[in-house]
């Protein structure tokens, strides 16, 4: 080849290799500044990751916000709706007290009932709430098991034997007592187990077999295994594992034969395992249903038994100072009632303004303190009484709390108030004697030292 | 017409007749690119259907001949240069079927202004493929010598029936019959 044509061989190499270099460096600048739309793009993604989560964030606290409101909504309904309602559980039961002649003693009977079925069908859609919002507060409160249970079998005894059911029991005599626990939903679940083997049994009858369990535990813990049986209808096995569902019966006939919220038994087991115990259903289509549930309390030896003691219409309250501070005349009565014949000297204030100028005047050993009344409320006054706003007045005067709430948050704030304890309504006798007790010797040993 | 197909005809045709034959090709036929080629450059497709007949002339070859004879060396370089395109093909009718499919999906992303022939495929029977090339460049004889490449490569041994089905050359049915 000639060097001429190495010559040009060379130069359209050399030729060749610029533009390849000029091809190369477009190349760059293309990536380059495609790389750059890139990053604008990812930022503008984030950027809109961004907005999206603050949209998110502020759309959840809308729903806590609505949520809590709801909450407060309840809250207020429950007591609007319970507080009529205990009145009329109150007064029937102080018409029960009256032994009527049949059949008016009946129709009391009937009438309490029907009101007790009203305020656990309230209470069931409330303690669904509370428990969906993990607002269930449970009690550790000292209580006689047997007696509770055996309240619960007997209000319902007459219901059985109008439907000519047997209605039967065991139990054993030597439970530990007094156990620590919550004897209110012991109460509630019991209440419906029994209520639904009334319920959907039409012969044969239902029995109640309460037991003492072994299992490992806490020390103290006493575990109780209740088990309620009926030769009723019987439950198919394919609708076993829904019957413990909200909402949800055996099927719909249930609800138009049977009526019911179809909730108890969901907050049966709620109450249940959030306290640590099981529930479990047996049955057998037309031979009948056992519910079994198992449930731990705290025994404690030491526990004061006198504050327990079964004869509580003993407690000795004779000179006793009791102011009781509430607006509604009916519930003013009731009290009157239920403490009349017990010698206590009795105060009341409609408002907690009332309060305030009763205490400027009288010497009060304990105040019986309405959470809600008009002018100023319960909590006020507890915390005028605890600042020492009332000149020349014991500041750590007992108060203890009368209340129909349900949720935790309003037990808090009663404590925080300064309040010492509290009775719920509708009032139990039993209960208001022990309290009433209890604080009574505090403040005698209190004084004596 | 890419670059790289430049770059690698003359290479072949360096190796096959000698610098000087390169040398005439480019220095005597007034391209319009000077005869200078990089291979990430764009070219005329028009200057390499001047080169293919000039060399015919000049060698006494048939330019079918050249361009199959082409097709087969581009393979090689294919096959040594993007290893990454044989990868996932077991055998040459898997291969054949990716072509466009998956090959040419890939090169339009690197080379948004390249015209490429489709190859349109269909699976007569087992051993049969029918493989249809269109392109306006009518180079059906390139891609004869790749698929014959292609099938040495996975060692398939081709009976390549070449069916034109237009006069100008720019749509040509291929039926490859495998016989391994």
């Amino acid at each position: 080849m000639s060097e001429d044509a190495y010559k040009k061989a060379f130069e359209r190499e050399r030729e060749a290799r610029k533009e390849a270099e000029r091809i190369t460096e477009a190349k760059s600048r293309e990536l380059f500044e495609l790389n750059t739309a890139l990053k604008k793009l990812n930022e503008g993604l984030e950027e809109r990751i961004r907005e999206r989560t603050s949209e998110l964030e502020a759309a959840r606290n809308k729903a806590e916000a609505n949520t809590r409101a709801k909450s407060e909504f309840l809250s207020m309904m429950s007591h609007e709706m319970r507080s009529p309602l205990n009145i009329i559980v109150g007064l029937t039961e102080l018409l029960d007290q009256r032994k009527l002649e049949e059949p008016e003693g009946g129709y009391v009977r009937n009438a309490r009932f029907s009101a007790l079925q009203l305020l656990n069908l309230i209470n069931d859609i409330l303690d669904l709430s509370a428990i969906e919002a993990g607002k269930i507060a449970f009690e550790s409160t000292p209580f006689d098991l047997t007696y509770a249970v055996d309240q619960v079998f007997y209000a319902l005894e007459q219901r059985a034997i109008d439907k000519g059911l047997t209605w039967s029991k065991s139990m054993p005599d030597d439970l530990p007592a007094p156990l620590k626990g919550d004897a209110a939903k012991l109460n509630q679940v019991l209440i419906n187990l029994l209520d639904n083997a009334i319920k959907f049994t039409r012969d044969g009858g239902v029995e109640m077999r309460l037991t003492q369990v072994e299992r490992q535990g806490k020390e103290n813990e006493v575990w109780v295994a209740v088990e309620v049986s009926d030769t009723g209808k019987g439950i198919s096995e394919e609708n076993i594992d829904r019957i413990f569902n909200k909402f949800e019966q055996e099927n719909t006939s249930t609800r138009r034969v049977h009526g019911g919220s179809g909730l108890g038994l969901a907050i049966s087991k709620q109450l249940i395992e959030l306290q640590g115990g099981n529930i479990s259903c047996e049955s057998e289509l037309g031979q009948g249903t056992t519910f079994r549930f198992e449930l731990p309390f705290i025994h404690e030896p030491r526990a004061e038994k006198d504050e327990l003691a079964k004869d509580w219409s003993k407690v000795d309250l004779a000179g006793f100072r009791l102011l009781i501070a509430e607006d509604l005349e009916v519930n003013r009565m009731l009290l009157r009632q239920m403490l009349r014949n017990t010698g206590i000297v009795l105060f009341e204030a409609e408002n907690g303004k009332e309060v305030l100028e009763v205490l400027k005047t009288r010497e009060v050993d304990l105040i019986l303190m309405d959470l809600h009344m008009p002018e100023m409320d319960g909590i006020e006054a507890t915390r005028a009484i605890r600042e020492g706003r009332v000149k020349g007045l014991d500041s750590e005067l007992a108060i203890v709390c009368l209340t129909a709430d349900v949720f935790k948050e309003t037990k808090e704030s009663i404590f925080s108030a300064g309040m010492n304890d509290f009775v719920t309504k509708p009032i139990e006798m039993r209960r208001l004697f022990q309290v009433l007790g209890h604080w009574r010797k505090q403040i005698n040993s209190r004084r004596e030292s | 017409m890419k670059g790289v197909v430049f770059t690698e005809f003359l290479e072949m045709v360096e190796q096959k007749f000698g610098m000087d034959m390169v040398n005439s090709l480019l220095e005597e036929n007034n391209l319009s690119s000077g005869g200078v080629y990089s291979a990430v450059g764009t070219y005329h497709h028009g200057e390499m259907v001047t080169l293919v007949v000039d060399l015919g002339k000049r060698s006494g070859m048939d330019v079918p001949d050249l361009l199959k004879a082409f097709g087969g060396y581009l393979f090689n370089t294919f096959k040594s240069g993007y290893p990454e395109m044989f990868a996932s093909a077991t055998n040459g009718f898997e291969f054949l079927q990716s072509v466009d499919q998956e090959i040419h999906v890939e090169v339009l992303k690197l080379y948004p202004d390249a015209e490429l022939p489709s190859f349109k495929t269909e699976l007569l029977e087992e051993h049969v493929l029918q493989m249809d090339y269109r392109s306006d460049r009518a180079m059906g004889a390139l891609a004869l010598g790749l698929i014959e490449a292609c099938g040495n490569h996975f060692n398939e041994g081709y009976e390549v029936d070449y069916q034109p089905q237009t006069e100008d050359g720019k749509y040509v049915r291929f039926v490859i019959t495998r016989n391994a």
